[in-house]
């Protein structure tokens, strides 16, 4: 580099493509992350799928255990004819997405104390099965 | 009743609360598996991505299946956030410091938009710092969109040739056109940083003459741009190369592999810049065009030639640097990489660059136009040339262009021609100035001739005036009307030296100059331009002279180019040489032809460009007068006062320091008006007793390049006496004086004896000065008159008779001179016999004659004309005077004299015939000396000579007494 007064610095060009050389290696670090990450991806997804059907397959307990209990109930709740018992109400799509096990452990806990409540004498094989052999885990 | 209320209470809220539980369990279970399924889907569609590129897929999302989905965009999303983070540094820095690199190295026009500048001169000059960068565009990253834009800038002058691509690319035309934008947009950026004038553009177009680049059209009309032949690429290949060379072998000496390097070193640069544009088809070249274009793109660049190619193939193997458009709005750079994009700047509307291009045409017109003067022929340094390879000089002007004339292998020699008065002495002065200030003394040397009466080269000699002289100017002839032995004497000193240079040339084992000083670096070889003004009068009559100089002409012509040796003829008229008849090829080696106004047969007859010439022009043609090398220049006045003498002042000053006062030594100086001082013949000044063996006379000067002395050996042989002969009475006694007064001062005092006979009234003032003179060196000396001459030539054979017996040998005895001033006027003295011996003076003198020279007794006599000399010698053989000087004597009267030898010779001014039958095989031309300074200011004589050192009016001159300004055209 000269440095006379009024002298330009040498070698703008160097300078210039040395600037505009950021870019190609940002551009490299970022193929490269991104085979990394592909790499990675490839991995999980490939055991991924094992995941969705897990949580299906307790969906799908879950939906199995209520409407047991909820058929169970409306049996019970025949003879109350005061009572209006509707349908199977929808999903609550706000729910926090919890396990299986703690959602039927509400329900069982809602059942029982309907069960509790109407007695023990209108219940049928099923309903009596679910009281008893749910509350002896219970207790 | 209330338990029954109670129990249906408790039944409801738990079947309530039934039901809500139900719910949410459904709900959770539910979102469980959503979630479960959109985090693969996410993960999918960040495989996705990162396996196309997050780039690639940010910029055309849409065509991705699965793109609307809200994962997708989440992925992508996040995909993009990480790139904006590894970008961060680009983002933050990038732009901004190019930026500023790009304002910091490419000022004004350089870089700023353009209307900031467009419509304005530039200032810039050649001490200007040269932009490293010119702009061509914006610059972004589409891999960092958040990032600015940044000006894209190419290197150009001095730096780097550009090549730009379009072909290929869709669609083709409009791509096209952006390039061409682009090109325009650059050029005009250079030509608006920089003075009209310093910047030159070559457009050359594969498909059409006229259209490319329309905008820059109005330089055509300076000459600022030239639009070049779509067939015609090779001229233009060649013009450029030939720059190079022409630079190469000028500017570019002393080390400086560039004009930048040498620029900085100097602060000045002598050539424009040269920018070629070349637009191609995408197609190559032809072979040979290719290699030249390579070549000159490797080699321009240090010589200011730039090359702008447009879709042309070329090989990077030189500072190349590359714009590539995939698009009319998008280009990729070698500057840039492939990951910015470059958007052209947009170009301002034709009628601006018109405008604009107008307004730089016409101011660069103005100042061309102007009137260009001696001093603009000059460098700004001199004698910073090298001349191993040849000489190259501007004398002139077209279009504000030097036109240089060069002399060197290729055109060894040139022929100079224009009437009286077309401007001849001024373009001769114009040339051998330009020359002169190029190369120095060690690289050039010059011998000048003048044929005319007038004093043309006197100029470069030391005056009374002017002390100075020109230090390449080794000799010079003036006023050499009829002394045609001059041009001779020069043909045949180049002759010698061309020998001597072959000679040196073969020990050193090569054959031409360029290559012994190569071999030799130390040694002094420099160029020789021999310049003859008028030089048909060398050839003017049928004579041996006309005969040798024509043949010596010849050999000149044909070796000198390799030896370095130059020859200039100058005439009024090459027409009608009959010595050059037979000797068709003379004019061959005379390539650089010359032609002032009216000039005739000095260009090939049907070039007549030079009949329509106006004043202060001429034609410069180095392909031996064809009309296609014909170059028009305007010849500046070098004659005036504080041109030419100005520089040659400045030049003597510089050599007088670099060599030494005491070294340096002006040239030769012949005036065929004046007669040679014996006093300052340097023949002369050496002359010491014992200084030569036998002591010798000076007679006169010999016609030659070194001014040598015509000397006549007095050995103690038969027939050393002299005979002066013929009426031109102040010649006659010269040769008398100048002999007795050099014989003189080769004897110490009492060696020798004089006796002086004033035997004609005129000349005795002459014999007493001599007499005087004699005196004064201590010699014993008897003047007498026609009285005593009788009693005299007694007493001398007494002498002799005493000398002739004497036993002990004659080489020590004191030698005697008898100088007889007019011996045919005592003729009838002489012829008396004596009544007692019956011996005549004459026979006395005979005597004397034959057998004086034997012991030392010498005669030198002047008879006023070659039948008195044969009346004194009487029948006999002439042989007892062995030695003559024939002044207005004709010819054939001498050829007795001369063993019968056929003399030709006619009485001629201030000139004698010169032979010693010892030495000579014929005579020789010589000039009488001026006695004046050695004898004193004699009135009579002052008188006499002043009147007689007139110039003599040469034959066939109608020209009344020249003046240096008649020449140059006023």
């Amino acid at each position: 580099m000269t440095d006379g007064a009024g002298q330009q610095p040498e070698h703008a060009v160097e300078r210039y493509k040395e600037i505009t050389a950021l870019v190609a290696e940002a551009v490299d670090r970022l193929n490269a992350r991104e085979r990394e990450r592909a790499e990675r991806l490839e991995e999980e997804l490939a055991t991924g799928q094992d995941r969705v059907e897990l949580a299906q397959r307790q969906r799908d307990e879950v939906a199995e255990g209520v409407r047991i209990r909820w058929n169970a109930a409306k049996e019970a709740l025949w003879e109350e004819r005061w009572m209006r018992v509707t349908q199977l109400p929808p999903p609550d799509t706000s729910a926090e997405p919890v396990p299986a096990e703690e959602a039927i452990r509400s329900v069982q806990s809602a059942y029982m104390e309907l069960h509790e409540a109407v007695g023990q004498r209108r219940w049928s094989g099923m309903g009596l099965l679910l009281g008893g052999w749910w509350g002896r885990r219970e207790s | 009743m209330r338990k029954r209320n109670e129990r249906r209470g408790a039944i409801q809220a738990a079947f309530d609360r039934l039901r809500t539980t139900a719910a949410t369990a459904l709900g959770a279970a539910e979102n469980a598996v959503e979630r479960a399924r959109a985090e693969r889907a996410e993960q999918e569609h960040a495989l996705r991505i990162a396996q196309h590129g997050v780039s690639v897929v940010a910029a055309d999302p849409d065509s991705f299946e699965g793109s609307d989905q809200p994962e997708f965009r989440k992925a992508l999303d996040r995909a993009l956030a990480e790139r904006g983070e590894i970008f961060s540094e680009w983002t933050e820095h990038g732009p901004d410091r190019l930026t500023e690199l790009v304002a910091e190295v490419s000022p004004g026009p350089a870089s700023a938009p353009w209307h900031e500048w467009l419509g304005s001169l530039g200032t810039a000059t050649a001490r200007s710092p040269v932009p490293q960068l010119w702009r061509i565009g914006t610059g972004r990253c589409p891999d960092a969109p958040e990032a600015a834009g940044f000006p894209a800038a190419v290197p150009l002058l001095d730096e780097s040739n550009l090549r730009i691509t379009c072909h290929g690319s869709v669609p083709e035309t409009a791509t096209r056109e952006a390039a061409e934008s682009l090109v325009q947009n650059l050029l005009l950026r250079v030509l608006s940083y920089y003075e009209p004038g310093l910047v030159r553009v070559h457009v050359w177009d594969t498909a059409r003459l006229t259209g490319t680049l329309p905008g820059l059209f109005p330089l055509t009309r300076s000459g600022l741009l030239t639009a070049h032949d779509p067939t015609r690429l090779d001229d233009l290949l060649e013009e450029l190369a030939e720059h190079i060379r022409r630079i190469h072998t000028t500017a570019l000496l002393g080390g400086h592999t560039s004009l930048k390097s040498l620029a900085a070193e100097t602060g000045h640069r002598s050539e424009p810049w040269r920018i070629a544009v070349l637009f191609g088809d995408g197609e190559p070249l032809k072979e040979e065009q290719q290699q030249q274009l390579q070549r000159v793109a490797r080699n321009g660049l240090a010589c200011g030639i730039q090359l702008i190619v447009v879709d042309l193939p070329m090989t990077v193997n030189n500072a190349l640097e590359s714009v590539t458009f995939t698009a009319p709005d998008s280009a990729r750079s070698s500057m840039t990489g492939a990951h910015l994009v470059i958007s052209p700047d947009e170009s301002p509307s034709r009628e601006r660059v018109s405008r604009a291009c107008s307004a730089i045409s016409e101011t660069f017109q103005a100042r061309r136009s102007r009137v260009r003067t001696f001093d603009d022929l000059l460098p700004e340094r001199f004698w910073t040339n090298d001349s191993t390879s040849g000489l190259t000089a501007p004398v002139g002007f077209f279009d504000g262009e030097p036109v240089r004339v060069c002399l060197g292998d290729t055109s060894p020699h040139t022929l100079v021609g224009g009437p009286s008065g077309s401007g001849k002495t001024n373009f001769l002065y114009g040339m051998l100035g330009s020359l002169a200030a190029r190369y120095s003394p060690d690289e050039l040397e010059m011998y000048l001739l003048d044929f005319k009466e007038g004093v043309s080269f006197a100029q470069f000699t030391p005056g009374t005036r002017d002390p100075s002289w020109l230090p390449h100017a080794r000799l010079v002839g003036v006023n050499v009307n009829t002394d045609r032995e001059f041009g001779l004497a020069l043909l045949r000193f180049l002759a010698t030296e061309m020998r001597r240079r072959a000679d040196a040339a073969k020990a050193h084992e090569v054959t031409k100059l360029e290559e012994l000083r190569q071999r030799d670096p130390d040694g002094r070889w420099p160029r020789i331009v021999a310049v003859i003004d008028e030089f048909q009068y060398l050839f003017a009559e049928r004579d041996s002279v006309s005969t040798q100089a024509a043949t010596l002409l010849e050999d000149v012509a044909r070796r000198g180019r390799s030896q370095g040796i130059h020859l200039v003829l100058a005439s009024q008229d090459i027409s009608g040489i009959e010595a050059f008849w037979g000797k068709p090829a003379i004019f061959e080696q005379f390539i650089l032809r010359v032609a002032l106004p009216k000039a005739r047969r000095v260009l090939v007859d049907n070039n007549t460009t030079a009949l329509e010439l106006p004043r202060w022009h001429a034609v410069v043609n180095h392909e031996s007068g064809v009309r296609h090398g014909n170059e028009v220049a305007r010849i500046p006045d070098a004659t005036a006062s504080e041109t030419f003498d100005s520089l040659q002042h400045k030049l003597w000053e510089r050599h007088l320091w670099e060599t030494g006062r005491r070294n340096a030594r002006p040239p030769r100086l012949f005036d065929g008006s004046h007669l040679p001082r014996l006093s300052e013949l340097e023949d002369y000044e050496r002359l010491r007793p014992g200084e030569r063996t036998p002591p010798a006379a000076l007679l006169g000067q010999v016609i030659d390049v070194r001014g040598t002395a015509a000397t006549l050996p007095f050995g103690r042989s038969p027939g050393r006496n002299l005979a002066v002969l013929g009426s031109a009475q102040q010649d006659a006694v010269a040769v008398l004086g100048s002999g007795a007064l050099s014989l003189a001062r080769q004897f110490a005092a009492g060696e020798v004896e004089f006796t002086v006979a004033a035997l004609v009234d005129d000349s005795a003032a002459h014999a007493r000065a001599v007499a005087g003179r004699l005196r004064a060196g201590g010699h014993t000396v008897s003047l007498l008159g026609a009285g005593e001459l009788e009693a005299a030539l007694r007493r001398l054979t007494t002498l002799l008779a005493e000398r002739v017996d004497s036993p002990e040998g004659n080489s020590t005895t004191v030698r005697h001179c008898l100088l007889l001033y007019g011996v045919d006027a005592a003729q009838p003295l002489l012829e008396r016999k004596d009544p007692q011996t019956g011996v005549s003076g004459l026979d006395q003198l005979r005597r004397l004659l034959k057998q004086g020279p034997e012991v030392g007794l010498h005669v030198m006599g002047w008879w006023r004309s070659a039948q008195r000399l044969r009346n004194t010698l009487g029948m006999g053989p002439t042989d007892d005077v062995g030695a003559w000087v024939a002044f207005d004597v004709q010819g054939q009267e001498l050829a007795p004299l001369a063993a019968g030898q056929l003399i030709t010779w006619s009485p001629r001014a201030r000139r004698g015939l010169f032979f010693d039958r010892s030495t000579h095989s014929h005579p020789e031309v010589v000039l009488p000396l001026d006695l004046s300074e050695e004898l004193g200011e004699l009135s009579a004589d002052r008188e006499v000579s002043e009147s007689s050192q007139r110039v003599p009016r040469p034959r066939d001159s109608d020209a009344v007494a020249s003046n240096v300004g008649e020449d140059s055209g006023d």
